[in-house]
């Protein structure tokens, strides 16, 4: 699959930006990607917190059968990067229990457009961008569109009220963590936003 | 191919997106894999029970600590965003 343009917003002048979706990184585009984030990173007021990710443990994913690496860039930076399981995790939620979800292994933005980094972001919207990436990741492998995934408790909110998956609840095989599906109908919703 | 049209509705997605300004940005999801690398489960076979214990007490700590930042963390940023 080639890049695809995506548009990211600048929240300076809240003006679209046309980026590329790129949907399969190879292991130098994230270890390029995490040596730009890197020094932000360690400027940020908790830098205790964001240390607790490395991202060779998830150039490591890669190896595996069925997982990508998905980023979005724009002016010669990697804003934000999603690696997702293509096979492997069966759909929770009715009606379509058992039948195969795209799971995301871990989505996250670059530190520069977070708020737990920096009080202004530099681009908008790199989150939803990423997940809508996983929605139709999902539709075009015939999962129908969709995307399961284990939330950080900081984003809880995000992908229940922002996003509007669906709370399966508190999964006790993986530290009580929330899980959160996009059935297919609400996978459909979410793509269709604002348009 | 993205056509025009396409990348109308794509603008326009993204600027709704943007005016709800709800994307917290920074680590939002992580999966079991990535968490079964960072905090994997102690091999306690061949431990006496009380030592095999203590082990899993020392990962539990482990875990619950890093989930405990997050939230402390999430705390923080409720609080940033609603002053």
């Amino acid at each position: 699959m080639s890049p695809k343009p995506v548009s990211l917003i600048e929240a300076a002048t809240m003006t679209p930006v046309a980026a590329s979706l790129k949907p399969t990184l190879i292991a130098a585009e994230i270890v390029a990607a995490e040596s730009q984030w890197a020094p932000h990173r360690r400027a940020a007021p908790d830098e205790a917190e964001h240390s607790h990710w490395d991202w060779s443990l998830k150039i490591g994913l890669l190896n595996q059968p069925g997982v990508r690496c998905v980023g979005i860039e724009y002016a010669g930076e990697m804003q934000g990067m999603m690696a997702v399981k293509e096979t492997g995790h069966p759909a929770r939620l009715d009606p379509d229990r058992g039948q195969p979800v795209v799971y995301v292994e871990f989505l996250e933005s670059a530190p520069w457009n977070s708020r737990a980094v920096v009080r202004v972001p530099r681009y908008l919207t790199v989150g939803r961008r990423l997940l809508a990436a996983a929605v139709e990741l999902s539709m075009e492998l015939g999962h129908d569109g969709r995307v399961g995934l284990h939330s950080l408790p900081q984003s809880e909110g995000f992908y229940e009220y922002a996003c509007g998956m669906y709370p399966w609840g508190q999964d006790p095989g993986y530290h009580g963590l929330m899980y959160y599906e996009f059935t297919v109908n609400q996978a459909t919703e979410y793509l269709r936003w604002g348009t | 191919m993205t056509t025009h049209e396409d990348w109308e509705k794509e603008v326009a997605r993204a600027r709704r997106w943007a005016e709800l300004d709800d994307d917290p940005g920074g680590i939002l999801a992580a999966g079991l894999t990535v968490a079964a690398q960072k905090f994997p489960v102690p091999d306690t076979d061949g431990l006496p029970p009380e030592e095999a214990e203590a082990v899993l007490d020392r990962w539990r700590a482990e875990v619950y600590s890093f989930l405990d930042a997050q939230r402390a963390s999430a705390s923080r940023q409720h609080r940033v965003s609603t002053q």
